[in-house]
């Protein structure tokens, strides 16, 4: 169509393997700095319980041969580290013919650290984008390095995965909440999404004919562009450069953790040589050929990807289409698609604590989440792609009005508030108190955006109304007693 | 069952594909490779309209 060679992927391989090492950065250490205290040897909730109940061919995990928060140190560190190799492209420096099999040693290793992570993080690892990074990781393995040819398979396998991503995400839309069929979930989607960020509040209040046009934007986004991610090469940018539009209104307006980010990362693989050279000032080598054994290995791989898809893709076209899934241990080929449910109402929970024998409503002073609003005149803040790990499940907690079954953590919480644990107490965006207090309560808010006239009178970016209490005053004396079943 | 939606999306995205391809692979019949393109991508609006209900 352009006149130009599409044949060869090297610039998008380039692309890809340093996005994908930067998002591996982030999530290792991410993985440094709150796994310990979440799901460490004494974390909410402890490694030992979930290993416990899982046996290692489930869920293969290194830590199931050292439950150790030394080990959790090691390999996160370790793999910030190989990060950091992946990220400089060391294998590329390897002189031939070693830079390939240096390249699949080195992105076997993340995929085998970053797994060991996410199968013993219980609860608080079970996000899609967990099992899409590993997915999308074990895949940069046999992308090849150095000055051969990317295997075009390997790429297509990419697609693939940015196809169940984006198409799976429509599906269970249109069969979710009513609001994603009358075009009203941009209504609620800004001021309710898990964690809002500094552009959030504008975009609540765009025009109203406007969410309309987002939301039929994303269903042609997520159930008719991802075809095009397998037409020949420029369309298949066309459809790249729609999904990195989409993404990255996302990413502005939005703390994913790295769930945009990575599937920017899986669209890069839709652009070839020809296609980036012609649009931009880019000059691409022109590769030496794949190897063979490489070659010879991505087609064993495809074969095991497509076995492997029979029951995603199964899912995906089933009325009862569930989000998130893995359907193999090594979570090699998984099931997306998140937001089906918009709730229409934001809660917030608000940890506070006192040192006073018989408080009244004065005495309390509130903890500040990272993410999670609690001052009403505080702007919300960028993290993504970082990923606010107990910010997170705090946002699921509030949406029932008591601690229930999958909120076990939350007096393990309170207790490590009340018992100063520094670990703990460094998830938390401020913490009011050098010592710990003797009380702490957990209250239950709404919480909506406050409006245009509001803001510019009172500079507030929320207004709240308290709905309930979500933990009672407690000591620790009465955490223990009150929850001494539950965990 | 595949919900009917589903069909029209999933018969639309394949025609899409076929419609694309063709003039890569029989560029003498690209005028047709387009047409059927054309339909998967009236296939695919349908599908997504009658979910909808504004």
């Amino acid at each position: 169509m352009f006149g130009v060679d599409f044949d060869s992927y090297w610039l998008a391989r380039f692309a890809f393997h340093r996005l994908l090492a930067a998002i591996y950065l982030v999530a290792f250490l991410v993985a440094a700095r709150q796994f310990r205290p979440l799901a460490g040897e004494n974390g909410l909730l402890p490694l030992s319980d979930h290993l416990s109940r899982v046996e290692f061919r489930d869920f293969p995990s290194l830590f199931h041969f050292a439950p150790t928060d030394r080990a959790i140190g090691v390999a996160a560190w370790a793999g910030v580290a190989l990060s950091i190799l992946a990220l400089a492209a060391v294998p590329s420096w390897v002189p031939q013919p070693y830079a390939i099999p240096a390249s699949i040693a080195l992105w076997l290793a993340l995929w085998a650290l970053y797994l060991s992570f996410v199968n013993a993080g219980g609860l608080f690892y079970g996000y899609g984008w967990e099992s899409m990074l590993c997915e999308t990781g074990f895949l940069a393995a046999f992308l090849g390095a150095g000055p051969t040819a990317p295997p075009v398979v390997v790429l297509l396998l990419i697609q693939w995965v940015l196809f169940r991503n984006m198409f799976g995400a429509g599906l269970i839309k249109m069969r979710g909440d009513d609001c994603w069929r009358d075009l009203t979930a941009m209504d609620y989607h800004y001021e309710t999404q898990p964690i809002p960020n500094p552009v959030s509040w504008f975009a609540h209040h765009l025009p109203d004919r406007l969410h309309r046009v987002e939301v039929l934007g994303n269903h042609v986004v997520e159930l008719a562009v991802p075809f095009l991610y397998f037409a020949p090469p420029e369309w298949a940018a066309v459809g790249g450069a729609l999904t990195l539009g989409f993404q990255g209104w996302l990413l502005l307006t939005g703390n994913f953790a790295w769930l945009n980010a990575l599937t920017v990362v899986q669209a890069v693989a839709l652009f070839s040589d020809g296609v980036l050279t012609t649009a931009f000032p880019l000059g691409a080598p022109t590769p030496a050929p794949t190897p063979l054994y490489l070659q010879g290995v991505a087609v064993v791989l495809a074969v095991v990807v497509l076995a492997l898809s029979v029951r995603p893709v199964l899912n995906m076209i089933s009325e009862t289409q569930v989000m998130n899934t893995s359907y193999d241990p090594l979570t090699l080929v998984n099931t997306y698609g998140a937001f089906g449910s918009i709730t229409k109402t934001r809660h917030q929970l608000v940890v506070e604590g006192t040192n006073a024998g018989d408080p009244n409503e004065d005495d309390w002073t509130e903890y500040e989440f990272a993410g999670q609003p609690v001052r009403t005149d505080r702007r919300p803040r960028q993290w993504a792609p970082y990923h606010l790990r107990l910010d997170w499940q705090l946002w699921f907690a509030a949406m029932r009005p008591r601690p229930g079954p999958r909120q076990r953590w939350i007096p393990r919480l309170l207790e490590s508030v009340l018992d100063g644990d520094d670990a703990v107490l460094g998830l938390f965006g401020r913490v009011p108190f050098d010592d710990p207090p003797d009380r702490v309560r957990v209250l239950r808010y709404r919480y909506r955006y406050t409006t245009p006239e509001e803001r510019a009178e009172s500079g507030d970016w929320w207004r709240r109304e308290r709905v309930g209490t979500y933990v009672p005053p407690s000591s620790l004396t009465d955490l223990r007693r009150r929850y001494r079943g539950v965990r | 069952m595949v919900e009917r939606f589903v069909q029209y999306v999933l018969v639309g995205g394949v025609l899409l594909l076929a419609g694309l391809w063709t003039p890569e692979l029989v560029p003498e019949y690209a005028f047709v490779g387009y047409a059927v393109a054309f339909v998967g991508a009236l296939s695919l609006a349908v599908g997504i309209e009658r979910e909808l209900d504004y």
